[in-house]
């Protein structure tokens, strides 16, 4: 085996081209600021069929509350730690209709044995929303975990509005990525989709049928 | 396969009129997305040329960027491992597989598992690999290989899709698809819960950080990669970018030229195995790389292009070959312009040199590729291989003894004397109507009247004027 | 991209092996045209092939020599070489050179190469000629060939040219950008896909309604035309040289 690496590579240096371009131009992609950021990352993510909410902080309770009722949601997710968590559990109405739900650090196995079969919904922070793709950019961390915002049929992408940035290329520079290196990160940019019968869009296929971004303001 | 054989999966597709209608619908659906989203012809053009870039200066210097990243990955927890063919990557993967004591896995669209046959050696092993991307679920159940690298069951119908979910899955017969979807997440869901390895492909390695990124809409490679214990990515191991700001353009090159879309509904991005503390994630993550032809096309300046190939699909999706016979007809794992390309190349001209017969050189392809793969140049390189003795592709010089080469050096004879050249023209004036429609003139004529010749030449007809204007003045 | 002279009191002009096998009409035509503005037309009678047909079927030494046999046609003045195919003009100039990249005769055929133009491209950019349409109102169709757009990117020159004729318009066809299926010997080594290619080419034209349809390179014209003519259709298609002609001297 170790053999198929040195065969490889000996043929790769072998192959070295004599010239290979040593300026990669530099791609930036439209650049606004204020509202016009926000308008552009609206519209995007609303192309992909993703319901944009913009709401203040003391309206996040109420607000994830009637999405839910509409939806005959029963339980939601959150992680108590987060800073949407903290105004959520602030907020939450005792009245035991709909159930928020702990990710349990000491169950054995919460994502196959919990939240696979049980949970209906899931509120998660996002590390940022990059307008010109349209896309929350999520780095999982052991509060939300990677399937936290994949398995419930509903995710709720809770965005600060000066989390908001023009684009992924600037995203990559904000962070420091390149060094930071998270061990996951996913951008998304709608709800689970599918062509795949007849060629025809259909939602909901192995993620979330649905992705609400809530736009708070900061 | 012969040219003979293609030719009749040529007249059976071409004789699938329902099918062929679907395909372009569908095709002229991504052409249109594609031009949507890329539609300013200037910046397209600077898009290109930076895309362009970027992958050559990788598959330029594939050596010292496959060790980058390899010290990446190792830097962050992920086991790399080299494959020359693609029997030793499926045998990778399956050692994998059971070294973690597994049997079950779920995988991801990936076209190179299609290339190693990844499939057919883990179930002769005992193990049970399921597709999990809803096209090649379906496909998978029929038995069948993909339509189009991004679109692999474009050909069924919801009618098919509803009776091989009702044989192979057990449920009641429906066409409605909404319900067949859900009945596929139904069951699918199951699998990715219990699966001990998931499968998925790569669509870019990032030297700089060792990040595996995988593009997809359904979000069952997201599964695949963070459900199961084991993640196993495979990649040709031209799939590479240098760095990690080089990442949004290479995205928005592959998934707009795909499809029209900003971005995929799920952009993934591996940087490794679970750390302690995370709660979910698998607790390895391997990275196999796969030559399989690849570093013999690393070594010739034009051939090397091809491995800048972000296996998009426009190239398919505008080529008017591809749209006529659809994916099954080139029986091979690529099929359309980038299958041309490629397949004689992974594979030799012994087995697929009538692939590069099979284009009209029209150019459709070279024109979309987002990173600027001169197609149609690499297309009739092959034709140059497949009787060139000191060729440097798989099997060159395989055809090297056909009568063609005689007919081109008559032909050249003839084109270099001017008498000679207005004798043939001459003949086949007188001739005309006379010659038998065998042959290229059988094919010709099998659609089209016979070319008529002229008795005259150009240079008769100028003379002709000259002296008559003369005459008059 | 192209460096167009100012003016272009002499010119040569490369007639193709197909205007002079089968349509020496339409050659004529393109000299006329060129004539008419007062260019003085070289047509060296030792000219043949460009050689695409051997290059496209991966025969490079028949074509290096078929192509230098131009080259050495064309030595004797250093003046524009006018070719009345997108695709042969595009094969002379952009594929010579890099046939030759490496060998001796590279920076000769290089300066053959840097001359040539495309017929309408020449008009329009050179000439610019004045066209007074003739003719009775008329509906065209136009078929652009596949290299005449997207190597030797004259399509906006021919359609130019038509623009000025007052009673002539121009008809969309479904699919314009798309190959008709000609492709050189492509044509009957699959001649199958080829067939199926012209056949859908020819309903988009006839679908237009058009009286005649018009192409800049008689392979295409050949291949479509040929086809129409078999179904027995009605549909006539010409060379736009000779419709330009036909059309200011009607
Ligand atoms: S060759 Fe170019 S157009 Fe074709 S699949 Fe590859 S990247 Fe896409």
């Amino acid at each position: 085996m170790s053999n198929a690496r040195e065969n490889i590579l000996a043929r790769l240096r072998a192959a070295r081209a004599e010239r290979v371009p040593d300026y990669i131009p530099r791609w930036s992609p439209a650049h606004p600021e204020g509202d016009e950021l926000v308008a552009l990352a609206v519209k995007h993510m609303e192309a992909t069929r993703t319901l944009v909410l913009r709401v203040a902080p003391s309206e996040i309770g109420a607000t994830v509350r009637d999405l839910l009722r509409q939806r005959s949601v029963t339980n939601l997710l959150r992680a108590p730690d987060t800073w949407v968590g903290e105004l959520l559990d602030a907020q939450w109405p005792g009245d035991g209709e709909c159930e928020l739900l702990t990710w349990d650090h000491a169950a054995p196995d919460y994502c196959r044995d919990v939240l696979f079969p049980e949970a209906q919904a899931s509120i998660t922070t996002v590390k940022a929303l990059v307008a010109d793709e349209g896309a929350v950019v999520l780095w999982p961390t052991p509060s939300e975990p990677r399937t936290m915002s994949l398995v419930p049929p509903l995710h709720i992408a809770a965005v600060r509005v000066g989390q908001i940035l023009p684009s992924l290329a600037e995203a990559v520079a904000a962070f420091d990525w390149a060094v930071n290196r998270p061990n996951n990160a996913v951008l998304i940019s709608g709800p689970s989709r599918s062509g795949d019968i007849e060629n025809t869009l259909r939602i909901g296929v192995h993620g979330p049928m649905e992705l609400v971004v809530l736009l708070v303001d900061d | 396969m012969h040219n003979a054989d293609f030719t009749r999966n040529v007249a059976k597709a071409l004789n699938d009129a329902p099918q062929r209608a679907h395909l372009e619908h569908v095709i002229t659906n991504f052409m249109r997305g594609r031009r949507g989203l890329f539609n300013d012809d200037e910046e397209l053009a600077a898009l290109r040329e930076a895309a362009n870039a970027v992958k050559r200066r990788v598959v330029g210097r594939l050596a010292e960027v496959l060790e980058r990243l390899e010290a990446s990955c190792a830097a962050n927890g992920i086991q790399v491992h080299w494959a020359e063919t693609g029997e030793e990557a499926s045998n990778i993967v399956l050692d994998i597989t059971r070294s973690v004591g597994g049997k079950t896995l779920v995988k991801s669209k990936s076209m190179v598992t299609e290339e190693i046959h990844l499939n057919k050696t883990l179930e002769a092993n005992g193990c049970e690999i399921r597709e999990t991307d809803l096209g090649e679920f379906i496909i998978q159940l029929i038995g069948q290989t993909p339509f189009h690298i991004i679109a692999p069951a474009l050909h069924v119908t919801k009618e098919q899709v509803g009776a091989i979910f009702a044989e192979k899955i057990g449920i009641d017969y429906t066409e409605d698809p909404d319900r067949l979807q859900a009945e596929a997440r139904r069951f699918l869901r199951e699998r990715f819960r219990r699966a001990d390895v998931g499968v998925t492909g790569v669509n870019f390695a990032v030297a700089e950080t060792g990040t595996i990124c995988v593009v997809e809409n359904e979000g069952n490679a997201r599964m695949c990669a963070s459900v199961p214990r084991v993640h196993v990515a495979v990649t040709g191991l031209e799939k590479i970018v240098d760095r990690l700001a080089d990442l949004p353009l290479m995205l928005r090159m592959l998934v707009g030229s795909a499809t029209g879309q900003r971005i995929s509904t799920y952009f993934n991005m591996v940087g490794g195995p679970r750390r302690p503390g995370d709660q979910d994630g698998p607790e390895q993550v391997h990275l196999v790389l796969l030559d399989n032809g690849r570093s013999r096309m690393a070594g010739d300046e034009e051939l090397r292009q091809s491995l800048q190939c972000l296996r998009c699909g426009a190239c398919l999706n505008h080529c008017p070959v591809f749209k006529r016979i659809g994916g099954h007809a080139y029986a091979a794992t690529y099929p359309g312009p980038v299958g041309t390309m490629v397949m004689p190349q992974l594979k030799g001209l012994d087995e697929y040199g009538y692939m590069a017969l099979a284009s009209s050189l029209c150019g459709a392809c070279g024109e979309v590729c987002p990173v600027m793969v001169p197609i149609p140049s690499i297309i009739r390189r092959l034709r140059v291989e497949a009787h060139d003795a000191h060729g440097a592709v798989l099997d060159h010089g395989h055809d090297a003894a056909r009568m063609e080469s005689l007919a081109w050096s008559l032909w050249a004879k003839v084109m270099t004397s001017p008498g000679l050249n207005a004798m043939a023209r001459k003949t086949m004036a007188a001739l005309g109507g006379a010659l038998p429609a065998v042959g290229p003139l059988g094919a010709w004529t099998s659609v089209r009247v016979r070319p008529k010749f002229s008795s005259k030449g150009l240079a008769d007809l100028l003379r002709e004027e000259d002296a008559k204007e003369k005459g008059s003045k | 991209m192209l460096h167009f002279p100012a003016s272009a009191p002499v010119a040569n002009y490369f007639g193709t092996c197909l205007v002079d096998m089968c349509y020496p009409e339409y050659g004529m035509a393109g000299i006329r045209l060129l004539r008419r503005e007062g260019v003085e037309v070289l047509c060296p009678p030792r000219q043949s092939c460009c050689g695409q047909p051997a290059y496209n079927s991966g025969f490079l030494d028949e074509t290096r020599t078929v192509a230098l046999h131009q080259v050495k046609v064309f030595a004797d003045n250093d003046a524009p070489i006018v070719v009345p195919s997108g695709s042969c003009a595009a094969m002379m100039r952009y594929h010579y050179p890099r046939l030759f990249e490496g060998r001796p005769e590279h920076a000769e055929v290089l300066r053959f190469s840097e001359r040539v133009f495309e017929l309408t491209q020449f008009l329009n950019n050179v000439l610019h000629p004045a066209y007074k349409d003739a003719g009775a109102p008329i509906k065209v169709a136009w078929h652009s060939s596949c290299h005449a757009r997207r190597e030797m990117d004259c399509i906006k020159d021919s359609l130019a040219l038509l623009a000025q004729l007052e009673n002539v318009t121009v008809l969309p066809i479904d699919n314009e950008h798309e190959c008709c299926g000609f492709g050189g010997t492509f044509s009957v080594k699959q001649p199958e896909i080829s067939a199926a290619m012209v056949r859908d080419k020819a309903a988009a034209i006839a679908k237009t309604g058009a009286e005649v349809f018009l192409v800049g390179d008689c392979g295409c014209l050949m291949n479509i035309a040929g086809h129409l003519e078999k179904e027995r259709s009605p549909m006539r298609g010409l060379h736009i040289a000779e419709f330009l002609w036909e059309r200011i001297h009607a």
